[in-house]
């Protein structure tokens, strides 16, 4: 049976499940296919058509075609963005492999090597399974590809370094460790032909902007040693590839963004859960949907991914699906979960049970969203809304083979943004994918990277003064005079920028927050380490007393040492989880400068932002009812940034009636579009800026928003915001004014029951007595 | 945009305490002489004489050593000295002319390589760096390298150092050719740390050298196999002591001599005078620690 009618009949024949509030059909395609080009190796040929691959979809011959150099042209600068499972590694494997062997056997061609950057370790190793084994079956022992990340055993690290044809690493490793010991691979360097940046959808914002900077240093290195390779980069569908490419990789870039691979019919079905209080317009939960769900496709042949949007989640809805499995003597060995935070072996075991179809239902976080080969499945469910439409259709292209239908369902939660598409689906399906954006001038992220970039290699002032030193950068003068004479890192000798410092500069500089400072998770009856997980999440989910779920297992945190990064557990039967509650506090430590206007004022300022963690509540599974509740005893997460304040006149609210919104409706509602915003404004992600609203705030006394950098000691975001909130403000009241809905939607200051029914009469209101 | 460098001394600058932009940022050594409190014991006493003594000449012009010049070659000018010791100079109870029962049998046990068995005193390149850091990587530099070899009546001894950045690679092209026409380092821990700091800052240069060559001896190692179970550790320091009866008085620890090139090449001040010492001794204990491990 087709898996639509399967999942139609699954959805008719249990009420309980919820109603398919809509339904929507992407139609099969047939791939556009195109032989291969004229210039291939033939033994890469023939292996590649050994695995079946007889023919390339048009998107690959035409990526490859632009990115393969021959006598009349060099190669070009391209990205490639279509959908997961298009096989874009093929586009640049094609023309990086055949670079690399024809050089091998004829050394008269030149020496060439490449490399590859994955944003993950899982995808580099992945990446490196295939790898070889294409290459094996080319030409046994003729190429040497290498993974060189933090996992590389020190031993092999040096044969690697001076071996390798084909290095793939990660951004983080490029940063570290090869870019500072550059004079260590050399003959990467000086024969690097081609750098491929794969996933370059997920660089972005502050990330991103850091990533253009090792970009820009890994290109000075390059022209160093006399080499100018050909850039790759891979992405999703995101809105802006060309754009957002050209800024990452500074290079003009061709864009190929037409897929022509095939699928089959793929189904999407918007499922809302039953009314439980109609008073509150509360749901049965989704995850209970997905669990029936679960529970049918058990039975079927169908292989199915569900995607949660927290760890927690993820390891509840496991625990129900082996549940589930017990009571109908499936083997447990079909059901896997996979997150971060599991270790790298697990993983690894995980994504080959399911290529080969050895697993059958799979429970995922965003963490299988990046392009890790799975195979393709044929049944989807999002729990809940993953947050944006590029992460959506991420998730949804997980299922659907060549030649049969798939299935996607979207299990609504009670939250507005749920409710929202469960009734206006074409939010998803007209053209709203999210644009990519960075900004690799940020002053202290550029100024952090040209630290390390002038350790890496002196700056010549010739190069300064041409505005060739450093990427694209404007400004490097004042940047390296700041090095020179304010921080004594530099100095200036000889017409060049000289790094004099003992430090080693990169150690101090991370591109994500996140990288560092991981909590260990320690199994107290094997002894044996279970999982990692990152500081910021730890108070909230391992703390003594917590519930954590790893595999579907329960563990009972025993103990948490907070100064060793270190928390104990044991196996425990429990038939409840755990929750915390988080309270987020920003303090104003220090206000810098104040700009007056008419009916309110802006103010940038250093805050204090501290997330605590008091207490939790145990719920019990299935029912979710409150089984009890314990208290936290850790120190709150906190850290110092930088926030612009907007403080508005009591006069003007009151004018404005601001308290009859709901809560704050209106003012909740400005947060909102801010948020959503910025940006537009300052090239960052939604989420490395956080904005609170509060009606009468501690400090000023008076309604305010507030908008910071949402990361130790900011990255100037906030001072930009200020600076041009105004026009920040202005897009706001366009947006809220034009926006047709009536009382709110996603759209605009976020649906109508977050904000109450004036919310968005008093959001616009409250704008324009702000702007008057 | 000359607004920049103000934005980021504001948001950068703390962390290195920079002063704010509203501050006067007249850089005169800010750094207060510590007091020495009556009631101060000895320890304590020598200590804060000490951190006075440094305080004092991190302020102060420092001189390089007089029987120093500039030298040229063709990738620049770099400060060099030069000094010729007799063959029988004594270091401790060593005289360097303990060399000349040099057995290189016994250095190819001693060294763990049967090459060292065919090795020429000739083509020995005594050599001990001094670098802006220990971290390694392209960035650290090394800015004073001394190295020694024998002649037919003499040790001599080379101290090759950068003035200005712009001394550098002159100084670099300096040891290459030193190192071409001796092309045996011996050093103490020179395997894993000298060399390659020298390879990387060569590499930035373009400078062609052997310096990664695999004939390399590097006499910790062969210190640790002879001496490690009967001395407490084989730190140079202990090795001098111990076994070439060398002890050094007013020493700078090595550790003290980034931050001492950091200050002359700002502002010539600090206690660069004291590296050129403790280098100088350096390169005479690789001397006199050879001949001592291998004398037959």
């Amino acid at each position: 049976m087709a898996v639509d009618n399967f999942i139609r009949e699954l959805l008719a024949g249990d009420g309980d499940i919820g109603q398919v509030e809509a339904h929507h059909r992407v139609d099969a395609r047939d791939a556009e296919t195109a032989s291969y080009p004229d210039w291939v190796l033939p033994d890469l040929r023939a292996a590649l058509e050994a695995r079946g691959i007889l023919s390339l979809y048009s998107h690959q011959r035409l990526a490859a075609d632009l990115l393969h150099a021959n006598a009349e042209q060099p190669g070009k600068h391209v990205v490639v963005a279509t959908p997961t499972a298009s096989g874009k590694s093929l586009c640049y494997h094609l023309p990086v492999l055949d670079r690399l062997f024809r050089t091998k056997q004829d050394p008269r061609q030149g020496v060439a090597r490449a490399l590859y950057l994955f944003p993950t370790k899982a995808l580099a190793r992945d990446q490196m399974g295939d790898l070889e084994r294409l290459v094996a079956d080319t030409a046994p022992n003729l190429l040497t590809i290498a993974v060189y990340d933090g996992d590389t055993p020190p031993a092999t690290r040096r044969t690697l370094r001076e071996n390798g044809d084909l290095v793939i690493t990660n951004p983080h490793m490029l940063h570290t460790g090869i870019l500072p010991n550059h004079t260590k691979w050399q003959g990467l360097f000086s024969g690097l032909e081609y750098v491929v940046v794969d996933e370059v959808h997920t660089l972005s914002g502050i990330y991103g902007s850091h990533v253009a900077n090792v970009l820009r240093r890994l290109k000075r290195i390059c022209a160093h040693y006399g080499s100018n390779p050909v850039f790759c980069a891979a992405s999703a569908t995101i809105s802006n590839p060309g754009e957002h490419a050209q800024r990452l990789l500074e290079v003009p870039v061709e864009v190929v963004d037409q897929d022509g691979s095939a699928h089959g019919p793929k189904h999407f079905f918007f499922v809302n859960p039953p009314i439980i209080s109609e008073a509150s317009g509360t749901r049965v939960p989704a995850i209970e949907g997905a669990r029936r769900v679960a529970g049918q496709l058990l039975k079927s042949d169908l292989q199915s991914i569900y995607f949660t949007r927290t760890r927690r989640t993820m390891e509840v809805l496991l625990k129900y699906i082996r549940d589930e499995a017990t009571t109908q003597h499936v083997d447990q060995e079909r059901i896997a979960g996979y997150r971060g935070g599991y270790l790298p072996d697990l993983r690894r075991k995980i994504e080959h049970g399911l290529q080969k179809g050895q697993i059958s239902s799979v429970v995922a976080t965003s963490a299988l969203e990046l392009g890790i080969d799975i195979g393709s499945l044929d049944v989807c469910v999002l729990v809940g809304y993953p947050g944006t439409v590029s992460s959506t259709f991420q998730r949804a292209g997980r299922v659907g083979r060549r030649n049969h239908a798939s299935a996607v369902l979207f299990m609504a939660r009670s939250f507005a943004m749920d409710q929202y598409l469960m009734f206006n689906p074409g939010y998803l399906f007209d053209d709203a994918r999210e644009a990519v954006s960075i900004d690799p001038d940020n002053p202290i992220i550029m100024t952090n990277h040209v630290k390390c970039s002038a350790f890496e290699l002196p700056f010549a002032d010739e190069d300064v003064k041409a505005g060739t030193a450093y990427g694209k950068a404007e400004d490097v003068d004042q940047v390296l005079e700041f090095l020179t004479e304010d921080l004594q890192m530099l100095v200036h000798q000889g017409g060049r920028y000289h790094f004099a410092d003992a430090t080693y500069p990169a150690d101090g500089v991370s591109l994500h927050a996140a990288d560092m400072d991981n909590v260990v998770i320690q199994d107290l009856d094997t002894r044996k380490v279970l999982a990692e997980i990152d500081r910021a999440s730890a108070i909230s989910e391992v703390h003594e007393g917590a519930i954590y779920g790893h595999q579907g297992q329960q563990y009972l945190v025993e103990e948490f040492r907070y100064d060793d990064r270190r928390v104990y557990v044991r196996k425990a039967q429990v038939d409840y989880y755990t929750e915390a509650e988080t309270e987020t506090e920003v303090r104003v430590l220090h206000v810098d400068e104040t700009q007056p206007f008419d009916s309110y004022k802006a103010h940038h300022a250093e805050v204090h932002v501290s997330t605590l963690a008091k207490a939790y509540k145990k719920i019990r599974f299935y029912t979710r009812e409150n089984v009890g509740i314990g208290e936290i005893n850790l120190p709150p997460e906190e850290f110092e940034t930088e926030a612009c304040i907007l403080t508005i006149d009591p006069q003007l609210a009151a004018v404005v009636g601001i308290e009859r919104g709901m809560d704050g409706g209106g003012l909740k509602g400005i947060a909102e579009m801010i948020q959503g915003l910025v940006p537009l404004y300052v090239r960052v992600d939604p989420g490395d800026v956080a904005v609170t609203s509060e009606m009468r705030h501690p400090h000023f006394e008076c309604p305010t928003l507030t908008i910071y950098d949402a990361m130790p000691n900011g990255v100037g975001l906030s001072e930009r915001i200020f600076r041009e909130h105004r026009a920040i403000l202005e897009a706001a009241l366009g947006l809220v004014r034009r926006c047709a809905c009536h009382s709110g939607c996603p759209a605009c200051i976020g649906p109508g029951v977050m904000h109450g029914i004036h919310g968005k009469s008093l959001a616009a209101q409250l704008i324009e007595g702000m702007l008057a | 945009m000359k607004d920049l460098r103000r934005k980021l001394r504001r948001q950068l600058g703390q962390e290195r305490g920079v002063p704010s932009p509203d501050e006067d940022t007249s850089s005169a050594a800010r750094e207060a002489e510590p007091t020495i409190p009556e009631h101060a014991g000895p320890g304590l006493r020598s200590f804060l004489l000490n951190r006075r003594e440094l305080a004092r000449q991190a302020r102060q012009k420092v001189e390089l050593p007089g029987d120093g010049r500039e030298a040229k070659n063709e990738a620049g000018s770099f400060y060099l000295r030069h000094q010729r010791y007799p063959r029988d100079h004594v270091h401790g109870y060593i005289g360097l002319d303990l060399v000349d029962r040099l057995d290189w049998q016994k250095m190819s046990v001693i060294g763990k390589d049967e090459a060292f068995a065919d090795a020429k005193l000739d083509h020995c390149l005594f050599l001990d760096t001094e670098t802006t850091g220990l971290a390694g990587g392209a960035g650290t530099t090394v800015f004073m390298t001394g190295i020694g070899w024998y002649e037919e009546d003499a040790f001599v001894l080379e101290q090759v150092f950068m003035r200005t950045f712009a001394d550098e690679a002159g100084a670099l092209l300096h040891i290459a050719q030193r190192l071409a026409e001796r092309p045996m380092m011996v050093t103490f821990v020179g395997k894993s740390f000298d060399r390659h700091r020298l390879a990387a800052r060569m590499s930035i240069y373009k400078i062609d050298s052997p310096v990664l060559a695999p004939l390399h001896l590097d006499l910790y190692y062969c210190a640790r196999r002879t001496w490690g179970d009967e001395l407490p550790n084989v730190k140079l320091r202990t090795v001098e002591e111990e076994r070439l009866g060398f002890y050094r008085d007013d020493d700078l620890p090595g550790s003290e001599a980034p931050a001492a090139f950091l200050s002359w090449i700002r502002n010539q001040t600090g206690a660069i005078d004291r590296v050129f010492e403790h280098n100088r001794l350096d390169v005479i204990s690789l001397a006199a620690l050879l001949a001592r491990l291998g004398a037959s």
